[in-house]
């Protein structure tokens, strides 16, 4: 019962494709199928020709029910032709069949397309469709008789029958017509091939995101199921190619069912939901395939129901407010409605039309994301720029700079040795600096030079010890340039020396798939500046841990008996990561991260 | 002189310290260093000074807090620091110099002239008084006050809405710190020039300015002379 619903659901959507099955009517004339007098007898006898002959006894038949594969038969009819317009007389006719056949009209042959055979070996198949010239002699009004004698023994469909397609008119109009016809599939080609490659390089270059490869396989099979629509336009093929080109055509019409969803869902990252989508769309593609025998109306209905799903997952995006989602449903919006409303010639040159909006809104969509992209990567780019700028300038700056020359004015005059000593730490400080300023990430190790370079110069600044003591630190792991040298910095403004020291002290713990960083500062916590503000240093620190863990770092701080104490988490696993001195490259870039 | 240094690198405050021995010698009285700010202020009252060398890091609230409190005290502050992008608004807090760092002992000795001077004047820079009022510090935009007048060791601002203030300052201290537009009329009256409308001579040789607002004040004889001419 239900498969006779379902059933009857495919050939509702189906309706209005020619059951013929090569194709429809190209041009404005007659069609055998349903033409009263469509007169049909086995056997072969040149006499049929004749147009005088009596073929009242022939079995009358519809235009669909012709016998494949049965030997040699005839088929004759009469068309009645109105008054000869001169301009354009009607001496054009357009034979679409998968048989070969000799043509006769007024029981003159006009032309032969293959040769027919009562041997399957011996025939040789003619052209699908082929378009004849009637001599102007035979274009008077009145009645005129059209024989064929026909033979199918290489037509691949698979039931006992198949159709005959007929269209008459100007024979120059119906050429023009043809090579229009094929018109939109051409240049559904050029764009889709151009898609294809554009995304398919996309995805070569720019990280192999996988919903920018299913985009260009999924434009190469637009490409590929249009250029085979125009094939049939552009070159003529024998008709035995005929079966296996419907099939294919089919089958990509198919893969586009099933390449849009999947892309829209690889595209707006909905992971979990993936089988929502696509056991419904996989119960409906098997459904179409066996519930009609037309490979136009299966390719209907899969595209229908890629359409449908596909929106379905497009309108889940735009509840989850995902970029570009309203455009993309827009789109599959627009090509459903076109699709369920004008079926008719979807595979031939209306493909492109109805398929088109729901391509551009995809188009549309990736382009908002891609631009979304470039901006959050300049934005990167800035942000990393803005840091490294504030990195120096935090060091070239007066404070610390002109205080340090100030105390060397004064070294100088009083105990040069100890100058000497003073610039050549704030040498070392510089060197590091430079080193490092450009890097978003360097070894602890490294980093830890930069403290104590610049305790050194502190030191002798203070006239007080300024020491840092690092306990299980792995020297190795990657941190973010000048983070514990601003802490340092920091402590030395905030602290003051308590028995002629300040001391840091660095601990690492090991957490899971993290490490915490503990820096106690110890010494005279100076009661005006207990607590220390969210200064330009602090502000440096989050951007840092924001740059290259983000979203998975924490900054706390708490005063402590003995000073102030400062605790970062890292919750990404980079301990683990074994890295080089200066080996920037190898060390992970922070990635965009979708909201 | 009584100096205080406020600097927390004991090689600035020593270098400070000796500038100042061997500008002033004689001149001299006594010289502190303190760390911070905070714990010098507390003992001012039991020893009193009359020039405060500040290190200062000016920027942020903190800062410009602890300036304006120095600032409103009885003694002229100046500051050295090396933010000297901060220069401008101190000296419109009213501080008297801004020496930057780092500094010679003739860039020292400069910002001590304009304390130990006579007549000595700022640029005029200042644009606010600070004033002491039960435990904090408020500002005064000098474009309020119409006259200060001397009380001892203070001084009283008179406003222009007729509020009067007390400053911790002298009227010889406040006369360095205000811009040219102040003129020095009598012994104990620092009036803004623009406020005065008319003098008048009285009997006995008593002279008298009278002011926009129809209030008169006295005018030393010294004065009259040059005054008159200045009015033209």
């Amino acid at each position: 019962m239900l498969r006779r619903i379902l059933r009857l659901l495919v050939l509702l959507l189906a309706v209005p494709v020619p059951a013929a099955e090569p194709g429809p009517s190209a041009a404005a004339g007659i069609r055998p199928a349903g033409e009263p007098g469509l007169r049909f007898r086995v056997g072969d006898d040149p006499r049929w020709a004749d147009p005088a002959f009596d073929d009242s006894d022939w079995q009358p038949i519809s235009g669909r029910e012709l016998p494949a594969r049965s030997g040699i038969y005839w088929v004759r009819w009469r068309l009645r032709a109105r008054p000869v317009p001169p301009l354009r007389p009607p001496d054009g006719l357009l034979l679409k069949v998968v048989a070969s056949y000799d043509l006769y009209w007024d029981g003159r042959l006009i032309g032969r397309s293959g040769r027919v055979s009562a041997d399957a070996d011996d025939e040789s198949p003619g052209f699908v469709d082929t378009l004849f010239q009637l001599p102007p002699d035979l274009l008077g009004p009145g009645e005129h008789i059209v024989a064929l004698r026909m033979s199918s023994w290489h037509t691949g469909f698979p039931g006992p029958t198949y159709g005959l397609n007929l269209a008459r008119g100007n024979f120059r109009a119906m050429l023009v017509e043809r090579s229009r016809t094929a018109l939109f599939s051409v240049m559904a080609v050029g764009a889709a091939l151009v898609a294809a490659v554009v995304f398919g390089l996309m995805w070569l270059l720019a990280g192999r995101r996988r919903s920018l490869l299913v985009c260009s396989v999924l434009f190469a099979v637009v490409a590929l199921l249009q250029a085979l629509q125009a094939w049939r336009w552009l070159y003529e093929y024998p008709y035995d190619w005929h079966y296996p080109r419907l099939v294919v055509i089919t089958a990509l019409a198919t893969a586009l069912a099933v390449l849009l969803p999947v892309f829209l869902l690889e595209h707006f990252e909905i992971r979990r939901r993936r089988a929502w989508a696509l056991v419904p769309l996989a119960g409906a593609l098997v459904l179409a395939w066996f519930s009609t025998p037309f490979y136009n109306g299966i390719s209907l209905f899969a595209c229908a129901a890629g359409f449908a799903v596909a929106l379905g997952v497009a309108i889940a995006a735009v509840v989850r407010r995902r970029r570009g989602a309203r455009v993309a449903a827009a789109g599959l919006a627009a090509s459903l409605v076109a699709l369920i409303a004008a079926p008719r010639d979807f595979l031939d040159y209306a493909f492109f039309l109805s398929a088109g909006p729901a391509l551009l809104g995809l188009l549309v969509m990736v382009v908002l994301d891609l631009r979304e992209e470039r901006r959050a990567a300049r934005r990167m780019q800035l942000t990393a720029a803005r840091l490294e700028t504030e990195l120096l300038k935090k060091n070239i700056q007066p404070h610390f700079l002109l205080n340090t020359l100030a105390t060397i004015q004064e070294v100088i005059e009083q105990e040069p040795r100890t100058a000497v000593t003073l610039i050549d730490a704030l040498a070392a400080e510089f060197r590091i600096l430079s080193r490092v300023a450009g890097q978003t990430l360097i070894p602890l190790g490294e980093e830890l030079e930069l403290c104590r370079a610049h305790l050194r110069v502190m030191s002798l600044r203070k006239g007080a010890v300024c020491e840092l003591v690092a306990r299980g630190v792995d020297e190795a792991a990657p941190i973010p340039p000048a983070l514990f040298h601003t802490l340092v910095e920091n402590g030395l403004t905030h602290l003051a020396p308590r028995g002629g020291r300040i001391e840091f002290d660095l601990r690492a713990d090991r957490l899971a798939g993290g490490v915490r960083y503990t820096l106690t500062a110890r010494g005279e916590r100076q009661a005006a500046a207990a607590e220390p503000r969210e200064g330009t240093g602090l502000r440096y620190v989050r951007a840092r841990l924001e740059e290259s863990f983000t979203g998975a770092w924490s900054l706390a701080g708490v005063p402590v008996p003995e000073g102030w104490e400062t605790m970062i988490e890292l919750r990404t696993p980079v301990a683990v990561a074994p890295l080089r001195a200066a080996a920037a490259p190898a060390w992970p870039q922070p990635q965009p991260v979708s909201p | 002189m009584r100096i205080l240094i406020v600097e927390d690198e004991p090689l600035l405050a020593q270098r400070l310290e000796r500038f100042c021995r061997e500008i002033l010698g004689e001149k001299l009285e006594s010289v502190r260093c303190a760390n911070l700010w905070a714990e010098a202020a507390a003992r001012l009252d039991e020893s009193p000074i009359d020039l405060l060398l500040l290190d200062l890091n000016l920027h942020g609230r903190d800062g410009m807090q602890l300036l304006a409190a120095s600032v409103a005290g009885s003694f002229h502050t100046v500051v050295v620091s090396a933010n000297t992008d901060q220069a401008l608004r101190a000296f419109e807090y009213g501080v008297i110099d801004f020496v930057p760092k780092p500094f010679s002992q003739e860039r020292l000795a400069q910002a001590l002239r304009r304390v130990t001077e006579k007549d000595a004047r700022t640029a005029g820079a200042a644009k606010y008084l600070a004033v002491r009022k039960a435990g904090r510090v408020e500002l005064i935009a000098i474009d309020e006050i119409v006259y200060a007048e001397g009380a001892g060791a203070y001084a009283e601002l008179v406003l222009a809405d007729g509020r009067r203030e007390l400053h911790d300052k002298t009227l010889e201290k406040l006369q360095t710190l205000l811009p040219p537009g102040f003129e020095r009329i009598h012994k104990s009256y620092l009036v803004r020039w623009s406020a005065i409308k008319a003098l008048h001579a009285q009997e006995g040789s008593r002279y008298e300015a009278e002011l926009r607002s129809g209030l008169r004040l006295p005018v030393g004889r010294s004065r009259y002379k040059e005054l008159r001419a200045l009015l033209g």
